[in-house]
């Protein structure tokens, strides 16, 4: 009844919105778009070298089987809890810095981003599940999974652990290869093309986190740098959604009947700037 | 779906495939010439055999779309048709074959285009309202704590009128139970969103939650509701107490109170309390007290999502069927003691609204379908001598349909007109830049394209679960719509649903069905 296209996936949109939506709730949202295209290469064996990072000479995840290809599929990589400094460059204007904290777990992956928030994704029978943590708000916001699919908030679980889907590895081009007698795996740089989004990646498999990752478009420039990376989160780490047991908690399937509240309006505009309420794939 | 839609396409052509003639229409609808006359034919005998039922109603059930607008309803009834391989034009959702309809204006005291506070208000108490209140009148002051002002204030509810004279009750949604829509049938409270006590505005708010007044209602009221069943489950269990499905979740109530609990020790013997599809199998309506089920811990799925459920959820055809089986037994149960009074029951297609909410129009349809699917299955459960069946909905949505498209096209899909010469094929129907158009579309919200000009939508599966149609204004959240709406019914007194309608009149048609 109408012209066939094969190459659609099931929503209606191509692969690559897909996981740049994925993407986008957290580096979309906070420059507003794509990033820049002038990316100076990164020698990743001299940065390994003059790292500033904590623990990347001497990262815990020393697991000689990993490979530097995809990790097991829906598993981010082994449970951890890692400090990212972030840099927001949108195109014309000065860098802003946030540092953003990760806890990883099979069933759960938390993000405490800066100004506040915090987003608690979770995963289970029904899809993956998010909890967004406004804290100056006083706010708890549920995203069943169901809401998020109506959002078109296509999830990747291994992504949301690890800022960047190793299944996209394939699409970058390998700047380093890996040493065979390295007694740890070591970290390879891999860097091209993905979309509109000029990708260099410091990659580390045995983690299953980048220990350096630059996007850019015209639209401007994040740079993730991890700091920290531990096994399990030290003590006097802040926790997601601790102490929130007084918030107020919304369902977002709500915010249609609740224009005015302010707190739904901020909350949509996280949404929007993240690339959700609002139509893709065309 | 896809396949569907395939597969009627095939039918479509074979059924009316002809002999071979280059100026062949390319869309042929599968009714000959006489089809025509003879369906008319059939609808004046039909009309002139219709006798007003002006006997009272034993039992009366209303069924609200939450938002299901005209544009909803008919883009449902040409998806269902097209499910079943049919152009489906011609199809009848189950409620479009009752016999009385009308027009209802959904106004509210204080809005043109209202929310579904008011809109249900006006349903079941007879009272046009504020906007955000529930069954008080509009002298209610906004974020009224005082819960005298509010008794003073409050409207009676058909549900509660209906308990008062003996009828047994029932509420089901696949919303929560404190949604705005079945919280109007049994609490009154100046602030739709106060639906735990944690939603207070402030500690010492002497207006109850309404979760605690589902469970606190009156006397009647408490003794006649056999059965309240939908999603909301955290507002009914205390923060220190996890949701059994969803063990993160933690109730949403401060005053420790579970709701659940108080359930089974505040009604009679037998009463139940279920979460999960097995539990809901399990329940005998010959043989249960009083069921209160909650099945998410906010709304219920989706109907197009329910089958991932982790716990399993009834559809709600499937919690109509119940509720109406125990309302038939309490019915009969009573009747040694004081006749067979009948019941009264409401039932909500609650997630249609949020869909369009989203721009979501394919699971907006979904749910609809399913509203009529449970309208089906109260038609088969009940007969029209003695039991008063109303469809409604509460408010509309922005939701259009538009273009040209041409018989049988996806309604889902692209326009595709009628050729203008016979034997030509159909092609996609394009705007000013010779860009297609879907047939379906809202006036506002998520589906805004921020292009100029628009986008093309040749290359995207607009049939997908998850397409966001076009939408003209950019907003987060698409918005209700002020048309009337559509009110459909069949039973004692459903002659009285007639022309055009204020909504609250409605209120006066089920009374008057009961007769008190």
């Amino acid at each position: 009844m109408r012209p066939a296209d094969s190459a659609l996936n099931p929503d209606g949109l191509g692969r690559r919105a897909l996981a740049r939506r994925v993407l986008g709730g957290a580096v979309g949202a906070l420059i507003g778009g794509a990033v820049l295209a002038s990316a100076r290469a990164v020698d990743p064996a001299a940065s390994a070298a003059a790292s500033p990072f904590t623990n990347n000479a001497a990262s815990p995840f020393t697991n000689n089987a990993a490979s530097n290809a995809a990790s097991d599929a829906g598993r981010p990589g082994p449970d951890l809890a890692a400090r990212f400094r972030v840099s927001l460059t949108p195109r014309g204007r000065a860098a802003r810095v946030q540092h953003w904290q990760l806890s990883r777990s099979e069933a759960e992956i938390s993000w405490i981003k800066g100004d506040g928030l915090e987003e608690i994704w979770r995963r289970d029978g029904s899809g993956i599940r998010l909890l967004r943590v406004l804290r100056q708000d006083r706010h708890l916001i549920d995203y069943p999974a169901g809401e998020l699919r109506v959002l078109q908030v296509a999830l990747d679980w291994h992504e949301l652990g690890s800022l960047f889907a190793e299944t996209d590895l394939p699409l970058l081009k390998p700047e380093t290869r890996p040493q065979p007698r390295a007694r740890a795996v070591q970290p390879l740089r891999w860097a091209g093309r993905i979309g509109a989004e000029q990708v260099d990646l410091l990659w580390d498999a045995a983690a299953g986190l980048p220990l350096r990752l630059v996007r850019r478009s015209p639209a401007g420039q994040v740079l993730f740098e991890r700091t920290a990376l531990h096994r399990v989160a030290p003590a006097g780490w802040p926790v997601a959604g601790a102490g929130t047991r007084d918030f107020q908690r919304l369902d977002a399937a709500d915010f249609g009947d609740m224009p005015d509240n302010p707190v739904v309006q901020k909350a949509q505009a996280f949404d929007q700037r993240a690339g959700w309420r609002h139509a893709h794939g065309d | 779906m896809h396949k569907s839609l395939i597969a009627f396409a095939v039918v479509f052509s074979a059924t009316t495939a002809q002999a071979a003639d280059p100026a062949e229409p390319a869309v042929k609808g599968p009714e000959s010439v006489a089809d025509w006359d003879n369906a008319g034919q059939a609808f004046i005998a039909a009309s002139k055999a219709l006798q007003d039922n002006t006997r009272r109603a034993k039992n009366v059930i209303i069924f609200i779309g939450d938002g299901m607008g005209i544009a909803t309803q008919t883009a449902a009834r040409i998806l269902e048709g097209q499910l079943k391989g049919r152009p489906g034009e011609e199809n009848r959702l189950s409620f479009e074959t009752l016999p009385y309809s009308a027009l209802s204006k959904t106004y509210s005291w204080d809005q043109q285009t209202s929310d579904s506070a008011p809109t249900a208000t006006a349903i079941f108490t007879g009272h046009k309202a504020r906007e955000g209140m529930l069954s008080v009148d509009h002298t209610t002051a906004r974020g009224e704590c005082d819960a005298a002002q509010v008794a003073a204030r409050a409207l009676p509810t058909i549900l509660e009128l209906a308990a008062a004279n003996g009828r047994a009750t029932g509420v089901v949604s696949t919303a929560r139970l404190t949604h705005a829509t079945p919280a109007a049938t049994y609490a009154h409270t100046p602030g739709r969103d106060w639906e735990a006590d944690s939603n207070l505005p402030r500690p010492d708010c002497g207006t109850k939650d309404i979760a605690r007044q589902l469970i606190e209602v009156a006397p009647a009221v408490r003794s006649s509701l056999r059965v309240a069943m939908g999603g909301g489950r955290t507002y009914f269990l205390p923060k220190t107490e996890a949701d059994p499905e969803y063990p993160s979740t933690p109730g949403r109530r401060n005053d420790g109170r579970n709701l659940t609990a108080e359930w089974l020790s505040s009604r009679s013997a037998g009463a139940v309390y279920v979460w999960n599809k097995p539990q809901f199998d399990a329940i005998d309506p010959a043989s249960s007290g009083p069921v209160l089920g909650l099945f998410e811990p906010s709304h219920m799925q989706y109907e197009a999502d329910r089958a991932t459920d982790p716990a399993g959820e009834p559809s709600l055809a499937e919690m109509t069927d119940k509720a109406i089986r125990l309302l038939q037994a309490a019915s009969a149960k009573s009747a040694a003691k004081s006749g067979d009074k009948g019941y009264f029951l409401h039932v909500e297609g609650g997630r249609i609204d949020h869909a369009h909410h989203a721009g979501n129009a394919r699971r907006a349809l979904e749910d609809t379908i399913a509203l009529s699917d449970a309208v089906r299955r109260a038609m088969t459960l009940t007969s029209e001598a003695d039991t008063l069946i109303i469809v409604t909905a509460d408010h509309s949505h922005t939701l259009s349909m538009a273009g040209y498209p041409h018989r049988g096209n996806p309604i889902l899909g692209l326009v595709q007109g009628v050729p203008d010469v016979d034997g030509k094929p159909v092609k996609l129907s394009t705007d000013s830049n010779g860009a297609p158009f879907t047939t379906l579309g809202y006036a506002n919200g998520p589906g805004y394209r921020n292009a100029a000009p628009r986008a093309r939508l040749s290359s995207v599966q607009t049939t997908a679960l998850n397409f966001l149609q076009e939408a003209t204004v950019p907003l987060a959240s698409e918005t209700h719509g002020g048309e009337d709406v559509a009110i459909w019914a069949r039973g004692p007194q459903a002659y009285l649903v007639r022309g055009s309608m204020e909504q609250n009149w409605i209120f006066h048609v089920m009374r008057e069905a009961f007769g008190f």
